[in-house]
C-alpha cells in the first residue's frame, strides 16, 4: 500500500486523492461536452430544417461503434477486476483488448471522416434531400456539419488520449508494477476510459439519433 | 469493490447492448417527434447512470461522494437552460 496514493478518510471514504483528482477532471470535461451540446441544440432550434436521423449520418455502422466501446467498458473493468485478484497477466490482456477496441472505434470514425470528406454521388443525393449543396460534408456544411464534426472530434480526441494513457499504463503493467493492494492507477484509468463510453452515449443519442 | 464482480459487468454489458438495440427500435416507431426525443433521452440517461454506478463503482462510493458529483449535474442543466432563455434576445443581434 506504500505506493498507493493517500486514502482520503470519513466522507469520501476509501477514495484516494488520484481517483477524486480524476472525479473533479470528469466533471469539469463533462460540463465541456454539456456545452457543446447544449450549444449545437441552441443552434439547431434557431435553424428552419435540421438532418433527419440517417439521412447522411451512418447509423448502423455507428452503433457498432457504440458497442464496441461498450464492449471496451466492460474489459476495462475485468482489468481492475483482474489485478486486484493479483492477476497481472489479466490486467496486460484486458487492457491491451481495450486499447484494440479503442483503435478499432478510431478507425472507424476515421473511416467515416474520409467518406464524408471525400464525397460521392450517394452523399450528394444524400445533402440535397436536406437542404445542403455539394458531394461532401464538411465542417462547413452548415451549422449542421459544425456541430457534427465540432462533438465528435472533441469525443474522438478523447478516445485517442484514452487509448495512449492505457499505452502508458500497459508498460508498468508488463514490469508488474501493480498488484493486489496496488492499483490506483488503474482504477483512475479506467474512471477516464468508462466517462469517454459514458460521454459517446450522450453524443451517439444527440448527434446521430435524435 | 474487492470481490470478484465479473457476473455484474458482463450483465451491465449484456443490459447496455440491449439497451441500445432499443435507441434504434425507437427510430423505427412511429412517434411523435418530442415523443422520440424523450424516449431516446430517458434512454441515454439510463445507460449513462449504468456505465456510472457500475462500471465506474459510483454504486461502491460513500453516500456524500456520490452527492459531491451526481448534485452538480441537473445544477449546471439548470442554469444552462436558464441562460437560454436569453437566447432568443441574443438572435435579434
Amino acid at each position: 500500500m506504500m505506493q498507493q496514493a493517500a486514502a482520503i478518510s470519513d466522507p469520501f471514504g476509501k477514495a484516494t486523492t488520484g481517483k477524486l483528482g480524476m472525479w473533479l477532471f470528469i466533471l469539469m470535461d463533462g460540463l465541456s461536452f454539456g456545452g457543446l451540446l447544449i450549444g449545437g441544440a441552441a443552434l439547431r432550434a434557431g435553424m428552419d430544417s435540421w438532418p433527419e436521423p440517417g439521412q447522411i449520418l451512418n447509423i448502423s455502422l455507428t452503433a457498432f461503434n457504440t458497442f464496441l466501446l461498450i464492449c471496451t467498458s466492460f474489459t476495462m473493468v475485468m482489468a481492475l477486476n483482474s489485478i486486484q485478484k493479483g492477476d497481472q497477466n489479466g490486467l496486460v490482456k484486458f487492457l491491451t483488448f481495450t486499447m484494440s477496441g479503442g483503435i478499432l472505434f478510431l478507425g472507424i470514425q476515421i473511416w467515416e471522416y474520409v467518406h464524408f470528406i471525400a464525397g460521392s454521388e450517394e452523399l450528394m443525393h444524400n445533402l440535397a434531400l436536406t437542404g445542403f449543396e455539394g458531394s461532401k460534408f464538411l465542417p462547413s456544411t452548415g451549422i449542421y456539419g459544425a456541430v457534427f464534426y465540432a462533438v465528435t472530434g472533441f469525443h474522438g480526441l478523447h478516445v485517442l488520449s484514452g487509448v495512449i494513457y492505457i499505452a502508458a499504463m500497459l508498460v508498468p503493467a508488463k514490469q508488474g508494477a501493480f498488484s493486489a493492494t496496488n492499483y490506483d492507477r488503474v482504477e483512475i484509468l479506467g474512471l477516464f476510459w468508462h466517462f469517454v463510453d459514458l460521454i459517446w452515449i450522450l453524443v451517439f443519442t444527440v448527434i446521430y439519433l435524435i | 469493490m474487492e470481490n470478484d464482480h465479473k457476473k455484474v459487468y458482463i450483465n451491465n454489458a449484456i443490459l447496455l447492448t440491449v439497451l441500445t438495440v432499443a435507441e434504434l427500435g425507437i427510430l423505427e416507431l412511429s412517434l411523435p417527434k418530442s415523443g422520440q426525443i424523450a424516449l431516446l433521452l430517458a434512454l441515454a440517461a439510463t445507460k449513462m447512470v449504468l456505465v456510472g454506478l457500475v462500471y465506474m463503482h459510483l454504486r461502491y462510493e460513500t453516500a456524500f461522494l456520490r452527492r459531491v458529483i451526481l448534485v452538480p449535474i441537473p445544477l449546471a442543466l439548470l442554469f444552462t437552460l436558464s441562460l437560454m432563455y436569453d437566447l432568443p434576445y441574443q438572435w435579434a443581434f
